[in-house]
């Protein structure tokens, strides 16, 4: 049975530091036990000019927001990139079902300094 | 497949236009015009913009920590960036870049972004030329 997602917040924002290994939960709780979780749409937002910046998408086992380089293990789902040129940007990434598949803590890395993302799934 | 849930429409009023020339960086509009249900949360599906200003915009939707006290339909904010307010802290949702002189909609995929207590707009940077018209629909559960 699917439901929404109804950890809270669903949306994280701002400046999680200029490295990869700094990384927060792109759904603000761990997946209850027994779930999985379905990655069904990124949203993503720069401020200002954008020349070109990627966004890291895993699944880690750890809840914490420091990683070990989580782009370079298995755990890394998808990369997206976003680029805005000399001015803002928001930009949706739709995944058709299922979805992308998470099974630990959904978590989100860049190297941007300050940016808006929004994700919405389903619980299975 | 089953969903094991119900959807009710957001059916207040305004569902839909909001006239609001003076979206700022410290001013907010409520979204949808109403508050969401008690003891529901909403999940935003569609938030549609015009702009005939010169300028570009970037729009700042965000949650609340708080259920917004009426449908009023514009609420004062301390202000923007995260930084300054505690406000924004965890609550901003997303960002939608408005191009100058056009219509923007942002359509977001089911099940839609969830907001537990408000849905309010708000702009990033108060500009001298505002947002015309600002809406958004979507569903509670």
């Amino acid at each position: 049975m699917r439901t929404p997602w109804t950890g809270s917040p669903t949306g994280v924002t701002g400046g999680i530091g200029a490295a990869v290994t700094n990384c927060q939960n792109m759904m603000g709780a761990t997946l209850p036990g027994g779930k999985t979780f379905w990655l069904k749409y990124a949203l993503l937002g720069y401020q200002g000019a954008v020349t070109g910046s990627r966004f890291f998408l895993g699944d880690a086992t750890l809840q914490g927001t420091t990683y070990d380089a989580p782009r370079y293990g298995p755990t890394i789902r998808v990369v997206l990139a976003v680029s805005g040129g000399a001015s803002s940007i928001s930009k949706m990434f739709k995944f058709d079902d299922p979805g992308i598949k998470f099974m630990n803590n959904p978590i989100i890395c860049t190297t941007a300094t300050e940016y808006y993302a929004a994700f919405g799934g389903y619980l299975e | 497949m089953s969903r094991g849930y119900t959807k009710y429409p957001v059916c207040g009023s305004p569902t839909a236009l909001v006239v609001q020339p003076t979206l700022s960086s410290t001013w907010a509009v409520n979204l949808l015009g109403v508050t969401i249900t008690p003891g529901r949360v909403l999940f935003l599906k569609r938030v549609w913009l015009s702009s005939t200003g010169a300028a570009a915009h970037d729009i700042i939707i965000r949650d609340g920590p708080t259920t917004l006290a009426s449908a009023a339909t514009g609420i004062t904010i301390t202000g923007f960036p995260a930084a300054t307010n505690a406000l924004n802290t965890g609550y901003t949702r997303f960002m939608a870049h408005v191009p100058a002189g056009s219509y923007a909609e942002v359509e977001i995929p089911d099940p839609g972004l969830k907001f537990t207590n408000w849905c309010i707009a708000s702009m990033a940077a108060t500009a001298a030329e505002g947002i015309n018209g600002i809406g958004g629909a979507g569903y509670e559960v």
